[in-house]
């Protein structure tokens, strides 16, 4: 292996280990050595990512160590966004999440953000107790609106979110994905969502599957 | 009257859940009641039971109690934030004590807080709380998390920790005295979590990564909490456990389809501190009820063994979490609590989808006793009245009534 392969294959560890400073300072070192800041996120903290969502779906892996890899990759990322952006390296799609109006719920749509990056989305994340008219000011550029919700008594305003998404014209400008401890498949087909996620990791399956990323 | 003095010879609801957890089949099926403030003012409206002014010198509500005996439940909760006597120094200025306004208030019970004076609310372990109202209604979010900023243990040792005797327990008797005026109910004792008010106090991206970076801060803290209620609960049973009879906890560390740390993890962390509070009431006698949302059942067997009695709150629509597996798996030495399920049955259901429910649950899970019937968590503002009705008709508690495996 080279020394940037070697180097890749670490940062890939510390990704998946959730070693916040040492996937920062590979990053570093990568850049040093004049790697490409997309080679670096596409070949070596992606990857990670993917590895971790696999590992917590058959429970290898669960909610902590997803967060702190999670984390790892956010440090690296503050050194690669910005070349990103100069080399005008597009992310997979934009991803706009959000706990619906009454809903103040914030921890699993945090998770769902974090994965969603990791897997190379950009998130627009409009925060809790988001009323449907955000949700529709933020269409413009989004492929796909995330919608969670904890209680089952906000549950119904995910319906009230999309009948608005229609109302304003915009709904087939979007895929809708749907989510929350309460919130099951059946409910997401009833209320006419494009997709539904049980978990974090599911939430990166299903965006890549409704944008045809997948495989 | 109380029912006991209109007919001696009946069964006391006491009687009739101690049967139940003692495995053997009752009279008929013992009840819990639990809710959100809204559902038991629009009872206690429907029902026409007048407010009464609430002091100080209250323990409970008694309109919200009247509530109760309306639906004949069993069950009567006596819990340790009835008791919060903290020192003068921990109100901050201008602050007034509440014990009534909490809105995650489920029982009669009063909670103690500190109402400040720009509106916010700050509990016993330093939560600052915010009500905020929307068109939807009203909710209370946490406007700051105590432990936050903390990087180190030495940070966490500066916390204005609560003590033991931040609790004054003298008015118990008194309590269990008003309540057994009526009718003798069986009565639980509530204390506290451990990993949920842990992270509460910390943030819980950032409790659930220090699990994993910098464990030794999520175990300081939970520490601190286990010492606590272990401490409560010796004294409240010295005071009372002749008349208690059960203690019961909660901590919830499942989602809906797995546990949200893995089993190692748990029996790390988590599991020794559990198990000190259990050896507490073990070691009086007193039966342990535990509780926890979603899908926890790869940690049952383990409960088992720990000294839990009986597993609240039996969501059927989790994973792993089928009633009549749970019943065929562990149901000889496991009651349950709970079981109604509050997600779709009670608010969305009709009336004959909450009888169904009723009565599979009573068929499947109150088979041989085992089985308090209960929802699966507060009933939710959303839900009809009607259901509630349904749910706690008499003639559903008799289903099991002639039914005997033997």
């Amino acid at each position: 292996m080279s020394d940037v392969e070697v180097l890749l294959d670490e940062l890939y560890n510390a990704v998946l280990d959730g070693q916040a400073p040492s996937a920062k300072k590979i990053v570093g070192q990568l850049l040093e050595q004049n790697v490409a800041a997309e080679t670096i996120l596409y070949d070596g903290m992606i990857p990670a990512m993917d590895e971790v969502g696999l590992l917590f779906e058959i429970g290898e892996v669960f909610v902590p160590e997803m967060l702190v890899s999670a984390n790892a990759m956010k440090a690296g990322m503050e050194l690669l966004q910005p070349l990103l952006e100069l080399s005008d390296v597009k992310p997979l799609a934009r991803i706009v999440l959000g706990t619906v109006q009454g809903d103040i719920h914030d921890i699993g749509k945090n998770l769902v953000a974090m994965m969603l990056k990791g897997a190379g989305f950009e998130v627009i994340d409009l925060g809790v107790n988001v009323p449907p008219a955000r949700f529709i000011d933020a269409v413009e550029g989004a492929s796909i609106i995330g919608l969670s919700a904890l209680l089952t008594t906000t549950m119904p305003n995910m319906k009230v979110t999309i009948d608005a998404l229609t109302a304003a014209g915009v709904r087939d400008k979007v895929k809708v994905i749907v989510g929350g401890a309460p919130v099951t498949e059946e409910f997401a087909l009833e209320i006419g969502a494009d997709g539904y996620a049980s978990n974090a990791n599911q939430a990166v399956t299903i965006s890549k599957a409704l944008l045809h990323l997948d495989g | 009257m109380s029912g006991n003095a209109a007919n001696p010879a009946a069964i006391t609801p006491r009687a009739r859940v101690k049967t139940a957890l003692a495995h053997r089949q009752p009279d008929r099926q013992p009840v819990d009641f639990l809710a959100t403030p809204e559902i038991w003012r629009r009872l206690q409206t429907h029902l026409e039971i007048p407010s009464q002014p609430l002091t100080d010198a209250d323990f409970f509500d008694p309109a919200w109690e009247l509530v109760q005996r309306h639906f004949q439940v069993d069950c009567r909760v006596i819990s340790y934030d009835q008791f919060c006597r903290p020192p003068e120094r921990i109100l901050r200025p201008g602050a007034r004590i509440d014990w009534w306004n909490a809105l995650s208030r489920s029982t009669p019970n009063r909670m103690w807080r500190q109402e400040l004076p720009d509106g916010t609310s700050m509990d016993i372990w330093g939560h600052v709380i915010r009500i905020v109202h929307n068109p939807t209604g009203a909710y209370e979010e946490y406007a700051e998390w105590p432990l936050a900023a903390a990087t180190s243990v030495d940070d966490l040792k500066r916390h204005p920790w609560p003590e033991p005797d931040w609790w004054d327990f003298t008015p118990l008797r008194t309590l269990m005295a008003q309540l057994d005026a009526h009718e003798e109910y069986h009565l639980r004792f509530r204390i506290g979590s451990v990993f949920e008010l842990s992270w509460q106090l910390r943030g819980m991206q950032e409790f659930l990564m220090d699990l994993v970076n910098q464990p030794e801060i999520p175990q300081y803290i939970m520490e601190r909490l286990t010492d606590v209620y272990v401490e409560n609960t010796r004294r409240v049973l010295d005071l009372a456990s002749d008349r208690l009879d059960m203690v019961y906890f909660y901590d919830d560390v499942a989602t809906q389809q797995n546990l949200m740390i893995s089993a190692r993890m748990w029996r790390r962390l988590i599991k020794p501190l559990h198990q000190r509070i259990i050896d507490v009431a073990k070691a009086r006698g007193i039966p342990v009820m535990y509780h926890c949302d979603g899908a926890l059942s790869p940690l049952i067997p383990e409960l088992i063994e720990m000294g839990v009695d009986v597993l609240n709150p039996v969501q059927a629509d989790a994973a792993g979490m089928d009633p009549q597996r749970l019943k065929d798996e562990f149901g000889d030495r496991l009651s349950f609590h709970g079981g109604i399920d509050i997600i779709k049955t009670l608010p969305r259901g009709a009336v004959a989808d909450v009888q169904a429910e009723v009565t599979e649950r009573i068929r499947v899970l109150g088979r041989n006793g085992g089985y308090i019937m209960a929802s699966s968590h507060h009933i939710q503002s959303d839900t009809p009245l009607e259901n509630i009705f349904a749910m706690y008709d008499m003639k559903l508690r008799q289903l099991n009534q002639g039914v005997h495996d033997e």
